[in-house]
């Protein structure tokens, strides 16, 4: 038994007061994909034969095509920003260190709405100039798909980079590099963990995203899921399909974990001292440029365009009462479903940034691989389980956040893990022979160490809630609408200036969340005293 | 070890806790009672005005859960054991049906289902049509003459048409729905044939007929397949559209007519209430409350439609009986998937 626990942790066991919580998390995170298991196996031989006959190797294709595309103009975008914002004395930076996170915050179809109708045929574009661009081509939706995740890449490298050490990048230039040497052999191999787990967010988001694909007239792999459920009542047949992409995303997030893994450094904050600036000089205004070219077309278009609906929509029908009991419901679960799973992914992250060995790459993909279950799914399954074994609960306010924690668990585990493997295990080991306890030091020395990546998981996860709505559709207690409902139950019919009150409520909510979380959250290098 | 290992579950007990206790108040006051309780997959605002005069009248409290007809027919599936809905609303016949075949909703032989025609309900009463929608052809009149319209639903494959076309996707029920009646009136082959055809000629399937008519609206395409309403929704707004009924000729086999209706969950809490609802919205009155909310059409033949609407008795309607879009649901869907429509 010991022996195997100790092959299981590497020969190096974590405290069990991170290993038991995190076990305990990842067994429960797990529910969704238990369900799907259960299901694909009452589905009998008949359904797997009439599956392998449809077109779901093309779709499959279709989807990760667009994965790569996405996910490499996402990391285009976004890592120059992530650098500018970070480490350059660029006009503005404190500034659009949080406003490229607003793209986060439109939900999905409403920025693909904006696209296509500033772009799409017939759209402004082409009253104005006569031309416009094919919004339903490949390279278009990959770039509108980009465009709306890249913020996942760039809150994550940004983070990173400004709790990167700046001696390191001093002793390349003592040893005779040139400033683009230093940048691309010792600022982007540091900045390397966190954008691959921003990557993958967004190749996660990509695979797993039906809405905004849909309306921008393509077909992926989540839509021929969505068929069997929606279209054939087919529950054994969608969770097959359900079960290929999660198996898709434990490959991908064994893939970032193994490339992670083989790079590791710490970054001794005790010894940093505060980063130089690189000085752009003449190169401030092409950068410029580049920054708000981004800006306008990843924020400002969406937001104006949500702007001109609202001000129709008030006038066409007014601002109803209503709204302020949604908002307050929309602030109120994502809140609370964002922070139960920001403390309940804290020691997942610990363990998987930290440790090692085939237990941790157990429990650290078992709480993750979920991640691009369809919405629907999960909640079916929490209808499932709730409904046949805590009946009392079904229906009720703790239902829904269960799903959203579920959901969304995955993604405060990525955000917190990237910054959780930088901080150096000497200093939480120097804290416990200075005779603190395992309690103590985390308290002490690792969270706070952690902090910026704590408070950015629990943003997206918070953003993230706001917008959710398969899973707040069906498990909502009856007349507990929120936002995101209410956007729903508009535009499904076509009455887009009426929906778009709520829709910008639901986006200034997130967008100030995101604004307080990012600017609340100094690097802890910049503070004192949090030094061990 | 053991200790730190009671320590550590102690800790996230009492993490846990506190949470559950944040989120207990409020999951009591959010708890049903003994109210009726209606999952709907019609839209709320189409549905709300009827059941808020079920209410007066009544004194009936109505919980009401509004969301995808299809997600909330899977989780009445997923809710057999232990059933928490009562009535359920759907806006496709078959989706009803679907429920009946697999057991979970509970005859009705109140006299006001058997009043509705037999082709708009199950031969048991366990659902029932609410209001119809035809399915039509709606084309923008600033592109297309009148002389030059089409006919039939087939004469779309016509290579005139090519890339004029616009469908909703496959997921969408109502256009299913017409599949499944074109294969019980022209065949499998010619309806294959069709939709061959329809492909051919560079149909564009669209995320939905919201989407179809504000496109058809704007003059991207010539020509969408949607239910009839759609067409009066975007005429409302001001849109230069027409509306062709389709197929009406002697030989020819006439517009589908879907329903939008209801059926009562087997095992309902509140069995009582839930028919007297379904009994209400057969009411004249609510028949037509409900049917004008949407420029859908009533299926009470003593019900009138809408002005502007054509009643059942104004075109020729398909022979069909709706349950046969339940029953044959799967083999429709692989016939699309054959075809590879999207």
């Amino acid at each position: 038994m010991n022996k195997l626990l100790r092959w299981g942790w590497a020969g190096r066991p974590p405290q069990p007061s991170i290993a038991v919580p995190a076990a305990a998390v990842a067994l429960v995170v797990v529910l969704p994909l238990i369900y799907v298991l259960y299901r694909a196996a009452t589905g009998g031989l008949t359904t797997w034969q009439r599956l392998l006959t449809t077109r779901l190797p093309q779709l499959l294709l279709s989807s990760l095509s667009l994965t790569v595309a996405v996910v490499v103009a996402a990391l285009v975008v976004a890592l120059p920003l992530a650098w500018l914002a970070a480490r350059t004395d660029i006009p503005g930076r404190r500034t659009w260190r949080w406003l490229f996170g607003l793209p986060l915050v439109f939900p999905p179809y409403v920025g693909a709405f904006s696209y296509i109708t500033v772009f799409g045929p017939r759209g402004v574009a082409e009253k104005l100039t006569g031309w416009s661009p094919d919004v339903y081509s490949f390279p278009a939706v990959a770039l509108v798909m980009a465009l709306f995740t890249f913020p996942y890449i760039f809150l994550l490298a940004a983070a990173a980079l400004e709790n990167a050490d700046g001696t390191l990048e001093e002793a390349g230039r003592l040893l005779g590099l040139s400033p683009v040497q230093v940048l691309w052999r010792v600022t982007l191999p540091l900045v390397r963990p966190a954008a691959a787990a921003g990557a993958l967010l967004v190749a996660l988001y990509v695979l797993s995203d039906f809405g905004a694909v849909t309306m921008l007239r393509y077909s992926t792999f989540t839509s021929a899921i969505y068929l069997q459920l929606v279209g054939r009542y087919d529950r054994s047949a969608a969770a097959v399909l359900s079960g290929v992409l999660a198996v898709l995303t434990a490959a991908l997030l064994w893939g970032e974990g193994h490339a992670r893994r083989r790079i590791r450094f710490y970054q001794v904050s005790g010894s940093a001292r505060p980063l130089p600036k690189v000085l752009l000089g003449a190169w401030r205004w092409p950068a410029s440029l580049w920054v708000i070219a981004v800006c306008a077309l990843s924020v400002a278009l969406p937001g104006i365009m949500l702007l001109y609906w609202t001000v129709r929509g008030v006038a066409e029908a007014g601002l109803s009462p209503d709204l302020a009991r949604y908002f307050a419901n929309s602030l109120f679960t994502a809140g609370i479903a964002a922070t139960l799973a920001t403390l309940l992914g804290l020691p997942v992250a610990y363990l998987s940034g930290r440790h090692r060995g085939p237990l941790v790459t157990a429990i650290s993909l078992l709480s993750r691989c979920g991640y691009v279950l369809p919405g629907v799914v999960v909640a079916l399954s929490l209808v499932f389980f709730v409904n046949r074994f805590l009946p009392v609960f079904y229906g009720t306010f703790a239902v829904l956040v269960a799903a959203l924690v579920l959901r969304f668990l995955p993604q405060g585990v990525q955000a917190m893990e990237a910054v959780v493997a930088q901080i150096p295990p000497s200093l939480e080991e120097a804290s416990r022979t200075l005779g603190r306890n395992s309690w103590r030091t985390w308290r002490g020395v690792t969270l706070p160490l952690a902090a910026p990546g704590v408070t950015a998981g629990w943003a997206l996860m918070f953003i993230s809630a706001m917008k959710e709505l398969p899973a707040t559709l069906l498990l909502r207690p009856a007349g507990f609408d929120t936002l995101a409902v209410r956007v729903w139950i508009d535009a499904s019919e076509g009455f887009y200036n009426a929906a778009a009150p709520a829709a910008l409520l639901l986006v200034a909510a997130s967008g100030l969340a995101l604004r307080y979380t990012l600017s609340g959250s100094a690097p802890p290098n910049r503070r004192k005293g949090d030094q061990p | 070890m053991f200790r730190s290992v009671l320590r550590a579950l102690a800790e996230f007990a009492v993490m846990a806790t506190i949470l559950a206790g944040l989120a207990g108040p409020v999951s009591m006051a959010a708890e049903a009672g003994h109210e009726l309780v209606v999952y709907s997959g019609r839209k709320e605002p189409l549905i709300l005005p009827v059941i808020k005069a079920f209410e007066a009248e009544t004194g009936i409290r109505v919980v009401l859960k509004s969301g995808g007809a299809s997600e909330l027919a899977n989780a009445i599936l997923e809710e057999r054991n232990r059933p928490r809905a009562d009535v359920f609303i759907s806006n496709d016949a078959g989706t009803l049906e679907i429920l009946r075949l697999r057991g979970v909703l509970a005859p009705n032989r109140s006299p006001k289902v058997a009043a509705i025609p037999r082709e708009f309900r199950a031969a048991d009463g366990a659902w029932v049509g609410v209001s119809g929608r035809a399915r039509v052809i709606m084309y923008n009149v600033e592109q297309v003459t009148p002389k030059n319209l089409p006919k039939s639903i087939l004469d779309l494959t016509d290579s005139r048409w090519k890339g004029q076309v616009a469908i909703s996707s496959s997921q969408n029920e109502s256009l299913i729905a017409q599949i499944t009646g074109m294969r019980q009136t022209l065949g499998n082959k010619a309806t294959e044939a069709f939709l061959a055809g329809l492909l051919r000629n560079q149909v564009r399937v669209l995320k939905d007929h919201t989407e179809v008519r504000k496109a058809v609206g704007k003059g991207e395409f010539q020509f969408g397949v949607v239910n009839h309403y759609y067409y009066h929704l975007e005429k409302e707004e001001g849109s230069k559209v027409g509306v062709i009924y389709p197929d009406q000729g002697e030989d020819q086999i006439g517009a589908l007519v879907n329903v939008a209706g209801v059926g009562i969950v087997k095992g309902a809490r509140n069995e009582e209430a839930a028919r007297r609802f379904v009994d209400y919205l057969l009411m004249e009155k609510a028949q037509e409350e409900f049917a004008n909310l949407n420029y859908e059409i009533p299926l009470l033949p003593s019900a009138s439609a809408k002005a502007g609407v054509k009643s059942l008795k104004e075109f020729k309607r398909m022979k069909v009986n709706l349950d046969v879009l339940g029953q044959e649901l799967n083999e429709t869907l692989d016939l699309v998937e054959k075809v590879g429509l999207p």
